[in-house]
């Protein structure tokens, strides 16, 4: 059975809202996690 | 067992399973979409992780190299006349203390800020974390292994050298007293310290 | 499932954890208490250390593998819809643990196995705690058993049929179970009793916590995977609705399994026996394994919108008020959900390679595993006790809407603890101290969050009396239930479950997997410690 078709799945149902918000809180994370990455933790000091 | 015929062609009959799964499952075209998002967020991270190690320079501290916690009082490197902080003749600064409890030895430091400035370490006793708050300064001491570090400190100040991992009844008190110099004080030799708290 | 004697197996498992989890509960407010420095008759590092370690171990190994056995052993007999196998054995397997937990526990209350919850050497315990510690342990092996058993026995009896989802990710975790004690068993076993009982002189350190580490990381998953099985098995169906997408459930059980074994030096990052090679491959093994979770959270909230949507909800997020939130299985979810974005960040960033040295060891640690574990993990297990306690104790739950109010100050509680706890270490204060004042200016910066701390420390034990409490009204005085037969009604699947793949349905090719991935990612490092000559550690007090 090849699931490759654009068509939602049963009877017409789209997560849209469920897509719309984890979008969102990918964006969010990668926001916080560049944020901590580039203007905290590098310039207390670079470290090896 | 790796002979049996049965194993390998049953191992290969499997991994060709596992290449066309994609294809046998039912995934709704906005999950399908979620998950590459998802690889694409990881991927975000983790090329930042390696695009800071190999053209930065950044990593965690760590490569494997021994010693004995019992007899470092008798000689070498962490031998009690060692310890401090040296400035090599190319003008880097190696600093040198011992952790035990509950200090890092020598207890007051002082170094420059700005530039490069690589810690070794090793335990006289039991496991020991070192970290300097508001700063990259941070490593294990592991009785046995002799710790390295290197890193920067940007702001000069007074900063504590906490110890972070549990080594007894006093841990809550060990710490030492580092001081960062500006770098035109450090080059004139000045002592001369700000004290700002921060 | 009307069998007496299998109800009343669950039930003393449940009420072992969730007694331990009552004690370590006072016992974390009054650390949060004596901490702050508030109280000045109370401060002792003597009694707060004991009070850490038996918090740790009652938190991190008895509420957490009793809980997990109980459940397992409920999951099993009525996915299936078969008996449990071998009682017997069961019974067994739960004495052993018992009696492991409460012979490490004698020392743990004398404070003479103050070594907190990660027993690194050197300093050293009574040896009653390492061996009270073993038995618990191999208790749950005899679980693991059982589920292996009885997922084998329920394929030869069913050929070409699709094991039920909740019993093929519970063996799941059996089987991730296996092999994540294995580490911690090798170095409690040949390292720390020979030690503690003066067999042997000294031991490893570095070697001790390389194989710690083993366990370390797989551990939080098969604490986790029983709170996953919630969200997939149990709350579509609290919820109005179905489970979306069926065949993503065991690819993500899988994926836990096969990607949360081989990840333990994240724990490693900062230690000086472990070189930066092996550091980055687990930390990005680390990486792959949050793409299960991300997986699992659209699954689920996906399940929840179509139930939303049928129950009325309109428009973009119009799905989400329209959610039954009087449902303690469904509010549990949701409040796991919120709990597990922010912990989930915080757990990414404890990965992150270098950056690890920012939060190493400091309060941000704490500050994280309370919220992702405290919170998303045991918010569930409490959801999994008010599904099912009706069906084990015959009678519903007695008291009306408290549980909702147990949920919701256990999640405003835990806000209150963590938010506070994370900031301080990005501040720099050590964690496992039990005093925060230091000479030095830059500390006293942490003050005000300390006392914020115990506000939330405060909710967290009222929401966790309350709990116990509902869960022993209920047992006691609740009405009884008149429907006899007691079964758990699993989350249906959105899409008829027909044929799955046997990748999906068995785990004989991946343990193959595991192997390969545990030779690469931990046979050198371990080797080295044989190869070179090491210096061990005579035993310390403390």
């Amino acid at each position: 059975m090849n699931q490759q078709d654009k068509q939602p799945e049963s009877g017409g149902f789209a997560p849209v809202g469920t897509w719309v918000l984890l979008c969102v809180v990918a964006l969010a994370l990668a926001a916080g996690w560049l944020f901590l990455y580039f203007g905290v933790f590098l310039p207390r000091g670079t470290i090896q | 067992m790796s002979n049996d015929p049965n194993l390998k062609d049953k191992l290969a009959e499997d991994a060709r399973e596992l290449m066309a799964l994609p294809g046998e499952l039912h995934i709704d075209p906005l999950e399908r979409k979620w998950i590459f998002v998802a690889l694409g967020l990881i991927g975000v991270f983790v090329l930042a992780i390696l695009y800071t190690a190999f053209a930065k320079h950044v990593h965690p501290p760590g490569e494997m190299e021994t010693l004995d916690s019992a007899r470092l009082h008798l000689g070498g490197e962490f031998a009690e006349d060692k310890l401090g902080v040296v400035t090599q003749p190319d003008g880097s600064v190696k600093v040198t203390l011992v952790a035990a409890r509950y200090g890092f030895y020598p207890r007051e430091i002082k170094i420059p800020a700005g530039q490069s400035i690589t810690f070794r370490i090793a335990s006289a006793d039991v496991l020991h974390g070192i970290h300097v708050p508001m700063t990259n300064m941070s490593t294990m001491v592991v009785p046995g292994y002799a710790s390295t570090v290197t890193t920067i400190f940007p702001k000069p100040g007074e900063y504590p050298m906490l110890c972070n991992e549990y080594c007894g009844m006093g841990h809550d008190h060990m710490w030492s007293k580092l001081t960062v110099v500006s770098q035109e004080n450090w080059r004139s030799g000045l002592t001369n310290t700000q004290s700002t708290g921060r | 499932m009307a069998d007496k004697s299998f109800k009343t197996l669950i039930l003393a498992h449940l009420w072992v954890a969730f007694g331990a989890f009552g004690l370590a509960c006072v016992l974390g407010f009054y650390q949060v208490l004596e901490r702050s420095g508030l109280i000045d008759f109370i401060e002792s590092p003597g009694v707060y250390f004991a009070s850490v370690s038996t918090h740790g171990v009652l938190m991190g190994f008895v509420l957490t593998t009793f809980f997990i056995m109980g459940f397992g052993y409920l999951v099993a007999a009525t996915s299936l819809k078969t008996p449990l196998w071998n009682p017997k054995l069961a019974w067994t397997g739960f004495g052993v643990s018992a009696f492991g937990t409460v012979m490490a526990a004698i020392p743990l209350l004398l404070g003479k196995a103050s070594v907190l919850y990660t027993f690194y050497p050197p300093v050293q315990a009574s040896v009653f705690f390492y061996l009270g510690a073993t038995l618990l342990v191999v208790g749950s092996w005899f679980w693991a058993a059982i589920m292996v058993v009885m997922f084998n026995q329920w394929k030869k009896a069913h050929p070409g049929e699709t094991v039920p989802l909740p019993m093929f990710a519970y063996t799941a975790n059996a089987v991730l179970w296996l092999w994540t004690s294995a580490g911690v068993a090798l170095e409690v076993v040949f390292q720390l009793i020979p030690w503690a009982l003066g067999w042997i002189d000294t031991v490893d350190v570095g070697l001790a916590r390389t194989l710690f580490s083993w366990t370390l990381h797989p551990i939080v998953y098969f604490w986790l995977i029983p709170a996953y099985i919630v969200l997939y098995c149990l709350v579509p169906r609290e919820a109005g609705g179905k489970l979306f997408s069926h065949d993503l459930a065991r690819i993500a059980f899988i994926l836990l399994l096969v990607f949360g074994l081989p990840i333990g030096f994240h724990h490693l990052y900062m230690d000086p026996e472990q070189g930066k090679g092996f550091k980055m491959i687990h930390g990005i093994g680390t990486f792959l394994v949050a793409l299960p979770t991300l997986m699992t959270g659209f699954t689920v909230i996906a399940s929840l919108e179509k139930a939303g949507r049928d129950a009325g909800g309109k428009g973009l997020f119009g799905w989400v008020g329209a959610l039954r939130w009087r449902n303690p299985v469904v509010l549990a979810a949701i409040l796991a959900f919120l709990m597990l974005i922010a912990g989930g960040f915080g757990g990414i960033v404890n990965a992150s390679y270098a950056m690890n040295a920012m939060v190493h060891n400091t309060a941000w640690v704490p500050g994280h595993f309370h919220l992702i574990f405290g919170g998303t993990t045991v918010i569930l297990y409490f959801a999994a006790a008010y599904a099912v306690w009706p069906k084990l104790t015959g009678k519903s739950l007695a008291t009306g809407s408290l549980a909702l109010v147990q949920l919701w100050t256990w999640f405003i509680g835990m806000i209150i603890l963590s938010t506070p706890w994370h900031i301080l270490g990005l501040l720099g204060q050590p964690r496992r101290i039990s005093s925060v004042v230091y000479n030095s200016l830059l500390t006293l910066a942490w003050d005000p969050y300390e006392l914020a701390m115990i506000v939330g420390g405060a909710v967290l034990l009222g929401s966790a009396l309350l709990f116990l409490h509902i869960l022993a009204k209920s047992q006691k005085r609740g009405e009884p239930v008149e429907e006899v037969t007691a079964e758990i009604q699993y989350a249906a699947s959105e899409h008829p479950v027909t044929r799955v793949p046997a990748l999906l349905n068995g785990f004989g090719f991946w343990n193959v997997v595991i192997l390969a991935l545990m030779l690469a990612n931990f046979g050198y490092p371990i080797a080295q410690f044989f190869l070179t000559k090491t210096f061990g550690s005579t035993g310390w007090g403390y």
